[in-house]
């Protein structure tokens, strides 16, 4: 299956040359900004901090679409990297760890924004906003060190 | 690597010798904890200005006011530039010889100028009569415009960034 991905159109277009592997890589990384500022910045305002308390659901709200897209791009970016050499990653114990806490971080983010969206910020959401951006946390580190071990 | 056959300035090759250069250069966790902290940097520092940058473009948080949201997320940005600019700069301590001719180097460090330049003209211009367009209805074209370059310039300092490494 995983050779069968790396033969792939896109897979050879981004694994063939160095400066589009890079390029990619640096859009995954500006999509990882995207959607770390926005997860950032809603677990603070639904955490009681940073924005009054009436405006942490409007930010909850208003953060959805560059957190989704975020995502969505850093996904994109993401698989078409692990699409290159699908072997070398499968077979890196920092990527299952990352794919993980990131499963776990994305479960997390989610049930926090729903509780903030029913209920707003209380000691609940605090928590649950803590958690996620240790696990984001996670997820940035053993992104990093991917490429390293 | 360097190139024996362009020599580089002597204040480059000094603080390529210092033993804290020399430190994070060979020792094999350091400079990928380094690293790592770049990365933790950057996302404070332009997942936070993209924020307010799109809140200028209209893009998102059309509800909310620009001038209070930029106030309230200015200090992040503030911790995301220290900690990027440390790690960065130790990162380029111990690597600035072997980077001194590095193309992508040169732009990127351009870009970051032109990025702060924009920043402060920003604040020195439109931004100073914020609480006039706090809570009115139009952002001043000019704003959009700071905020669309800003974006530009700082995708353009992580993209070459990267590339850094490769060339």
């Amino acid at each position: 299956m995983s050779s069968w991905l790396a033969d792939t159109f896109f897979a050879r277009a981004v694994g063939d040359s160095v400066a589009t592997f890079a390029a990619v890589e640096g859009l995954h990384i500006v999509a990882l900004a995207v959607l770390g500022g926005s997860v950032l910045v809603a677990n603070l305002a639904g955490a009681g901090a940073l924005v009054p308390a009436e405006s942490a659901l409007r930010v909850e709200r208003g953060l959805r679409v560059p957190m989704w897209s975020g995502l969505a791009a850093a996904a994109l970016t993401g698989f078409l990297l692990f699409a290159t050499s699908p072997e070398k990653y499968l077979t890196n114990p920092l990527f299952t760890v990352k794919l993980v806490l990131l499963g776990a971080a994305l479960a997390v983010q989610f049930i926090r924004g729903r509780r903030v969206l029913r209920a707003g910020a209380n000691n609940g959401t605090r928590a649950l906003a803590i958690a996620a951006l240790v696990l984001w946390l996670g997820v940035v580190t053993a992104g990093r060190w991917i490429g390293l071990i | 690597m360097i190139d024996p056959t362009r020599p580089v300035p002597e204040w480059v090759r000094a603080v390529y010798e210092w033993p804290l250069s020399v430190a994070i250069r060979e020792s094999e966790w350091l400079f990928p904890v380094l690293q790592t902290f770049h990365i933790l940097g950057l996302v404070l520092l332009v997942g936070v200005i993209a924020i307010v940058d799109l809140r200028l473009l209209r893009a998102i948080l059309r509800d909310e006011s620009p001038g209070f949201l930029a106030r309230r997320l200015l200090p992040i940005t503030h911790v995301g530039f220290a900690v990027t600019l440390a790690s960065g700069v130790l990162l380029l301590a111990a690597q600035g010889a072997a980077l001194y001719f590095n193309v992508f180097l040169r732009v990127k460090l351009l870009l970051l100028g032109a990025a702060l330049l924009n920043i402060l003209l920003f604040h020195a211009t439109v931004f100073r009569s914020a609480s006039v367009w706090d809570f009115t209805a139009p952002i001043p074209r000019a704003a959009s415009a700071f905020a669309a370059i800003s974006l530009a310039f700082w995708t353009g300092v992580v993209l070459t960034g990267r590339y850094i490494a490769y060339f």
